[in-house]
């Protein structure tokens, strides 16, 4: 293919190969219920859906082109599809061959590059290469992900006859940009945040990024095989242009995705809505009680003073004033949520409805107590602990039927340029950020969306980062989540819940039930928010769980993973290794594992680790180079921050009875801890601690709850 | 949805008004104000089509129009063509020589005609996507149509077909527009004759869309789909359609469909399961090649199953390559598996009652509706639009909705169609309609239809 695929040679990073194959041969090992993706329709035994067959999907472009954000857009599709996918950054692989501080040759990316540097080219790719056949042929993979420069024709032929041999065909996308703003935004925002420009302006580090880029890959040239698969996005997606794609269902599915991506990028704020004056009804469809008013112009005061300080901070650091994509606001078209934007459509925001994103349908469970549900339907109840995700109650909508709901809002929120504040029930906002997050199917009925926080997305090309926005000033009643979930999360042996509040019959979304939800965090009335009081919190995810599994998240299974990721990964493209020689500042290096992290369907312990990592850490490279960025670098990302957050136990932890590889896991701060059926059987108790209101009178779920971080 | 009152009831017994369905009807964006807040907003599309006559925009407008129905989202077809015959029945090749100004003024005023109704139709407020099907050959008439839309705030979507293989253009020709209204009564040779000519005047004023048309809204398909160029597309329902038109072909091709052979399920008149066939069944399947050969001839086709044991070994004969679906199985009638239609009406009779009522929209306890079906179909209607010869052998409730996909049966009606167990279709789409031929095997089978409103007595056999 490129300049950089073309022979063979043996290259042996064990390290690397190790890591790469931990990964899959982890999610081998998990039974197939845990399996199905979030928007999954079906399974097969052999793991790939269609009939589609199996299909690499091989990048075409130079670098800042937004190759790394379309590999990772589409790896998050396909998996929330329930294909197995995995990307294959050839970038990484080269940091790993060349080992950590090593410049890449000079004239690696030449055509007529020296022997020793063809030696190496070859090297390399036949590592990525083999790597990717391991993942079709043995591991039950259907799409691999190959992101690399591509940039010579005959290269890609061969690229493509070579898959052909292995019946896997051969999809190229071709990312091309003629607006040299967008270049220069992409290169602003995701590679001169690199310590090599610290120090330089704005402007100076992209051009001298880019004079680079293009001393060092002469050669490119732009797809126009008519024989080959491929499709072409021009200028971020104004125009695609998609040449002989029609071979597979899947095929033509990437490209109605592709469709909608752009690679712009813009933030994503996730908002639930207010309390109203019928709060338990379903079909009240009730107006917001003046609490929930209330609610509605803190909520918004908050986001706009945040917006407002970030846009100060990028200003700051060399932006323009408007640093800032205008806001746009999705509600769903329930009063409710409508309401909430009321006072921001006063203020001049644009507001938009949605009829998809309407919450969950409760079925009979509607104003039901707990209590009343477990007796009138034992075995719905015994049928939803099992499969809380899939189970659907009489009547009543599952989250998968909620997800498959949500798809096209899914496609709208990849093709929306503007920033965007989604203010939706809390069922909703799961499957959303599931999906944006890459949270494992089993785990996104735990999510939790306190009422007291703004949920940030930040958008990266390697993976997204999800902040907390405290919204001061609000009554700790309204903070919990809604009692409409009811119907969602029975939780195993909780008692009668009706003497439990306000909220009987809401399990796991109720913090204020003990419940097997060990996670003082998940008490926002007395757990609250352990956390700095800044009003940024940085990096908390809300997926409660790490993995399910406690036997399969052995440390040593992890430490491949985690551990080599280390160093070589640190930057998201091809032209790090090409132009910025240095690696990230050493907190980072968690994080950036290319190949752990992007991914993972959230049932792979170790996957999950990894996407819980990634979910998490993130996009250190938020927009610009801000004082910001570099504060929510070192806050996020080394293991000691990630226990900073008292609130945060990775599950992982509790496995381990709190010792465990700590490090990666510590990071995820995931900011709710609930128990699930399956759940933390092992985790040491401490109880106590901020476990809320329904703590004593829930002793039975004492014995679920896991242990609270002790570093906090 | 949910039940307000439900101190008094016991265990699995559920109110009446606890079955009332969600209406689900998530994909078309809703109209209606909530009498609060700001209006839903609304999405209005008028796909334009363009291009030469003979390729293929008018089978493009009606399949999006058939499609977009099936998913519940209303759509409508403004044929030019058709405003135009209005003023003249017969034209010959002259009409459309763009020098003869008569012919040109009758053309631009069927165009305005069609816009206006258009638009009509559009604020009438039942219309999501409307399809403006005419040869729309020259920038200034493009330009005229997107201004007359953007006035209207109405979103534009231009949809090119561009196809330069003559073989293909004339095959067209001979099958599509010879039986073309404008040549009743005509000789066949002489029409297609004429029709060449006609061609040929469109070809001398033809514009493809270019660069100087880059702000708008375009897909070209060129060579039916080889190389398909995608311009400034704006908003989701925009790329659902694009999609859709990529994974149409037009080479001739047939479908065949089936449903397994008689089930022991079937015969015991219960739904659901996974039953081996019965002795009838099993003779359906050796017949099954023999029915296959006299419809398709030697045609090779490829033989899709669902993943039930009954589907699959009713096709266990058939000699072509096979592929599982778990999407092709049938219906989830929910806790009501298992049962016979007069258990259901026993232990569930007002869900029995329900489901007559809007059985498109009625979901079993813990089960599926049709329009549950039709989602999960959904990837199965592309996978058919992109293959050519294919035979189904699967269930009943899937068997209809594919058939409505096709045969554009409304939702009131495609739960209700009469599907007999041992009988071979064909369905051949062609550009205006789709052709249907059943071919009945003279095996014996029982009947497992059951009428809307009639008693429990024959069940229908969800088999």
């Amino acid at each position: 293919m490129d300049t950089l695929l073309t022979a063979e040679a043996a290259a042996s990073s064990p390290r690397f190969r190790r890591r790469s194959s931990t990964f899959v041969d982890a999610i081998h090992d998990l039974p197939e219920k845990e399996e199905m993706a979030p928007a999954q329709l079906y399974s097969t035994e052999s793991g790939r859906l269609f009939h589609s067959g199996r299909i690499v999907i091989a990048t075409v472009g130079l670098p800042a082109r937004g190759k790394t954000h379309i590999s990772v857009a589409v790896a998050r599709y396909l998996r929330w599809l329930g294909v197995k996918t995995h990307i294959f950054h050839l970038g990484d692989y080269r940091r790993a061959t060349l080992g950590p501080g090593k410049d890449t040759p000079e004239d690696y990316f030449y055509v007529n590059a020296s022997p020793s540097s063809v030696l190496l080219r070859n090297k390399i790719l036949k590592k990525c290469r083999e790597d990717i056949y391991h993942f079709l042929e043995h591991e039950n993979g259907q799409v691999a992900i190959y992101d690399a420069v591509n940039a010579i024709s005959h290269g890609r032929r061969s690229l493509a006859k070579e898959f052909a041999k292995h019946q896997v065909q051969t999809l190229f996308i071709e990312s091309q940009c003629n607006d040299e703003r967008i270049i220069e935004e992409n290169v602003r925002s995701v590679k001169i945040s690199s310590p090599d420009y610290v120090g330089w302006s704005d402007e100076e580090a992209v051009k001298h990024y880019l004079s680079r880029i293009t001393a060092r890959i002469p050669h490119f040239e732009t797809m126009e095989e008519t024989e080959l698969h491929w499709i072409k996005m021009i200028n971020a997606g104004e125009r695609v242009v998609v040449n002989n794609c029609a071979f597979g269902y899947l095929s033509q599915r990437i490209v109605f995705y592709l469709l909608n991506l752009h690679i712009k990028s813009r933030q994503t704020y996730f908002a639930r809505a207010g309390t109203t004056k019928e709060e338990d009804s379903y079909k009240a469809d009730a107006s917001l009680s003046d609490e929930g008013r209330d609610y509605s112009q803190k909520m918004a005061d908050t986001l706009i003073k945040h917006r407002e300080e970030e846009r100060q901070m990028l200003i700051d650091a060399g932006g323009k004033d408007n640093a800032l994509k205008p806001l746009t606001v999705w509600t769903s078209t329930r009063r409710r949520t409508i309401e909430t934007s009321e006072y921001l459509a006063m203020k001049g925001y644009k507001i938009r409805q949605r009829s998809q994103m309407s919450q969950m349908n409760p079925g009979v469970c509607e104003k039901m107590s707990e209590k009343r549900i477990r007796e009138e339907y034992p075995d719905e109840v015994g049928k939803h602990e099992a499969d809380p995700y899939h189970h659907r109650y009489p009547r009543a909508e599952s989250y998968h039927d909620l997800a498959v709901r949500l798809e096209p809002i899914i496609l709208e929120l990849e093709r929306e340029q503007n920033d965007l504040l989604i203010i939706a029930h809390e069922s909703v906002l799961r499957v959303l950020y599931g999906y944006l997050m890459a949270c494992n199917a089993a785990d996104i009925p735990k999510l939790e969306f306190p009422r007291n926080e703004v949920i940030e997305i930040i958008p990266a090309s390697y993976n997204n980062q999800a902040k907390r926005i405290k919204i001061p000033g609000l009554r700790e009643e309204i903070i919990p989540p809604s009692p409409q979930d009811i119907q969602i999360p029975v939780p195993p042996s909780l008692p009668a819940s009706g003497a439990m509040s306000p909220m009987e019959g809401i399990m796991e979304d109720t913090s204020m039930m003990p419940t097997p939800m060990a996670n003082p965090t998940s008490n926002p009335v007395s757990a609250a928010y352990p956390m700095p009081s800044t009003s940024n919190t940085p990096v908390a995810n809300p997926l409660s769980i790490l993995n399910k599994k406690p036997g399969s998240s052995s440390p040593s299974a992890m430490h491949p993973r985690t551990l080599s990721g280390a160093s070589d990964h640190s930057m998201p493209d091809d032209l790090d290794g090409v132009g910025t020689p240095a690696p990230r500042a050493p907190g980072f290096q968690p994080t950036s594992n290319p190949v752990t992290t992007p991914s993972t369907p959230g049932t792979n312990p170790i996957g999950a680790l990894s996407r819980q990592l990634s979910a998490t850490l993130g996009s250190q490279w938020r927009r610009g180079t801000g004082a910001k960025g570099a504060s929510a670098e070192s806050g996020i990302l080394t293991p000691e921050d990630g226990t900073k957050t008292p609130v945060d136990v990775p599950e992982m932890q509790l496995n381990e009875g709190g010792g465990g590889p700590s490090g990666p896991g510590g990071v995820g701060v995931p900011l709710q801890k609930k128990g699930s059926p399956e759940g933390y059987g092992s985790g040491s108790v401490t109880p106590g601690g901020p476990l809320g209101v329904g703590a004593s009178s829930q002793p039975l779920n004492v014995k679920e709850v896991a242990s609270v971080d002790p570093k906090s | 949805m949910a039940e307000t009152n439900g101190d008094t009831a016991a265990p699995a017994q559920y109110k009446p008004e606890m079955r009332k369905q969600p209406m689900g009807n998530f994909i078309s964006p809703s109209r209606k104000t909530n009498g609060i807040g700001i209006q839903a907003e609304d999405t209005r599309i008028c796909v334009v089509m363009v291009g030469l006559p003979a390729r293929g925009k008018s089978l493009i407008a009606q399949k999006v129009v058939r499609y977009l129905h099936w998913l519940s989202i209303k759509a409508k077809t403004f044929n030019v063509g058709q405003y135009r015959r209005t003023a003249t029945p017969n034209p010959n090749a002259a009409f459309f020589d763009t020098t003869n100004p008569e012919g040109e003024r009758l053309r631009r005023a069927a165009a305005e005609a069609a816009v206006n109704d258009m638009v009509k139709w559009f604020h009438s407020g039942e219309g999501l996507i409307a399809i403006l099907d005419a040869t729309n050959s020259t920038k200034g008439r493009r330009a005229w149509i997107r201004d007359r839309c953007d006035a209207e705030g109405i979103e534009t979507l231009f949809v090119e077909s561009k196809c330069d293989d003559e073989d293909l253009i004339m095959s067209n020709i001979l099958e599509v527009k010879t039986t073309s209204p404008d040549y009743v009564g005509q000789d066949p040779e002489e029409a297609a004759q004429d029709f060449r000519n006609r061609i040929r005047n469109y070809e001398k004023v033809y514009q493809t869309i270019d660069e100087d048309e880059s702000d708008l809204t375009y897909v070209k398909l060129i060579d039916v789909g080889q190389h398909v160029i995608i311009n400034r597309i704006q908003d989701y329902l925009q790329s659902r359609v694009v999609y859709y038109l990529m994974n149409l072909h037009i080479k001739p091709r047939a479908i065949w469909l089936s449903r397994h052979g008689e089930s022991n399920y079937n015969l015991s008149g219960k739904i659901g399961g996974d039953a081996d066939i019965s002795t009838r069944g099993e003779a359906y399947a050796r017949a099954l090649p023999g029915l296959v050969k006299q419809m398709a001839g030697d045609r090779q086709l490829t033989v899709w199953t669902s993943t039930l044991k009954r589907t699959i070994q009713t096709a266990r004969f058939l000699t072509f390559e096979k592929l599982e679906w778990k999407a092709l199985d049938e219906l989830d009638s929910g806790v009501c598996d298992g049962l016979t239609y007069a258990e259901i009406a026993t232990q569930y009779p007002e869900d029995f009652a329900q489901r007559d009522e809007d059985k498109y929209n009625y979901r079993y306890l813990g089960g599926e509706s049709y329009r549950d079906v039709v989602i999960r179909l959904e990837p199965i209607i592309m996978e058919l639009e992109r293959s050519e010869n294919i035979l189904i052998v699967t269930h009943q409730a899937i068997l209809r909705c594919i058939y409505a996909y096709f045969m554009n049966v409304p939702q009131e009606r495609s739960p209700w169609m009469e599907v007999p167990l041992h009988t071979l279709i064909k369905l051949t789409p062609r550009a205006y309609s789709t052709q249907e031929e059943r071919l009945k095997a003279d095996i014996p089978a029982v009947s497992t239809f059951r009428a809307k409103g009639s008693q429990a007595v024959h069940q229908e056999g969800t088999g």
